[in-house]
């Protein structure tokens, strides 16, 4: 007898729920797929639009000045955006920044490592050169 | 050590042509990870417009492997140099205007805005598509690129252009057909990379003769993509409305300030 009256009390907000839910979940779904693929289209885009093999010979070459030089030669896809909703737009510009500074900075000290491991070499070279000629 | 001076800068010199034709090859005009789409010399920039302002409606539809095919519906002034105004009415209502390093994007009906600034002019729609295809062999002399060779196929003169600094790149192939553009081509040394669009249906507006259909076709390693833009109604050196030249958020409206 309570349990019948509590779940009158109760069916009226439950159903409530359940509708406003039946609305609300696809809207969701949509919006994580929005994101979703607004990341995956910006992570390309930044592939294509920056070049890991230049970041790495500039990291190669101009080491750490690199980074003081502030180098940034892309010109961001606003074109992408057109037609888009807010949600992709939001999460495009996120994506696509995190993406391009990521395989900059990765390219760069790569390069720049590799290079200082030549120069290293460079040098090595040099010195056991110098120290054979000074045993003549 | 002016030698070493010297080969520095050769060194330099080099690197920065090979960013340059990364660049180019890299550079986007107006599609998802299409490199090269919508006409080829994305490096084009509103500054090598021989005209003031420019009008006109497009449709654009972009195919990718794998997704579903997206169809834009919009107009478009081109207001100089690194400025331009695009009025999107399908799939969605949206203003896009790209003024040098800030690009704003307004959903009227949402009520929402963004303004997101970036440390270079962001890569505009549709005009460098355009610009490249009325300028002379493309303007591929003045990014200093060379002709390496000239061929003619049935009406069609077909020229190959090489980086003299930087030929392992690739290679651009041309084909004019009665001085207009018919088709731009790129193909990198290890045909990793293959790029090829058309440009047809040209209409003469103020004695410059517009493609009004441009089709794009890019294979890459991360698979095709081709892209239709059918542009109608251009006009140049028009007037354009204030509104739109001075273009801004109502004041109502908050602005999400984003980096690129």
């Amino acid at each position: 007898m309570r349990n019948s009256w509590l779940f009158k009390r109760m069916a009226a907000p439950i159903t409530l729920f359940m509708a406003v839910m039946l609305v609300v979940m696809p809207m969701q779904t949509t919006f994580a797929q929005d994101t979703a693929t607004a990341c995956a289209d910006a992570e390309r885009q930044a592939e294509s639009d920056v070049s890991a093999g230049t970041w790495f010979a500039f990291g190669c070459f101009l080491g750490i000045l690199v980074y003081l030089i502030g180098l940034q030669p892309e010109n961001p896809p606003a074109a992408n955006l057109l037609g888009k909703p807010p949600e992709y737009v939001a999460a495009y510009t996120d994506c696509y920044r995190a993406k391009t500074k990521d395989i900059k900075s990765k390219n760069a000290l790569t390069g720049c490592l590799v290079g200082a491991g030549v120069q290293v070499l460079l040098y090595a070279i040099i010195i056991a050169a110098a120290d054979d000629g000074d045993e003549f | 050590m002016i030698q070493q001076l010297h080969s520095a800068k050769s060194m330099l010199r080099l690197l920065k042509y090979l960013a340059g034709v990364l660049l180019l090859i890299g550079g986007n005009v107006f599609s998802q990870g299409a490199p090269g789409q919508s006409g080829g010399l994305s490096v084009l920039s509103g500054k090598e417009a021989p005209f003031s302002t420019m009008y006109g409606a497009f449709e654009r539809m972009y195919f990718a492997e794998g997704a579903a095919t997206d169809t834009t519906r919009g107009e478009f002034y081109f207001l100089g140099e690194d400025q331009i105004y695009v009025r999107i009415h399908y799939p969605l209502n949206q203003i896009l205007a790209i003024d040098g390093n800030e690009t704003t994007v307004y959903y009227p009906d949402a009520r929402r805005a963004f303004r997101l600034i970036s440390e270079n002019p962001a890569a505009m729609p549709i005009i460098p598509g355009l610009i490249s295809a009325i300028r002379y062999e493309n303007g591929m002399s003045d990014i200093g690129f060379e002709l390496t060779n000239q061929a003619v196929n049935g009406d069609t003169i077909v020229t190959t252009w090489h980086h003299p600094e930087a030929r392992e790149v690739g290679s651009y192939e041309l084909g004019e057909v009665e001085d207009r553009l018919a088709y731009s081509l790129f193909e990198n040394a290890e045909s990793s990379i293959f790029t090829r669009t058309d440009f047809k249906d040209y209409t003469d507006i103020q004695h410059i003769s517009f493609p009004t259909i441009i089709r794009s076709l890019l294979q890459t390693s991360q698979g095709l993509s081709r892209e239709h833009i059918k542009l109608d109604k251009l006009d140049i050196n028009l007037s354009v409305p204030q509104e739109i030249v001075g273009f801004e958020v109502p004041s109502s409206i908050r602005v999400e300030r984003r980096r690129w």
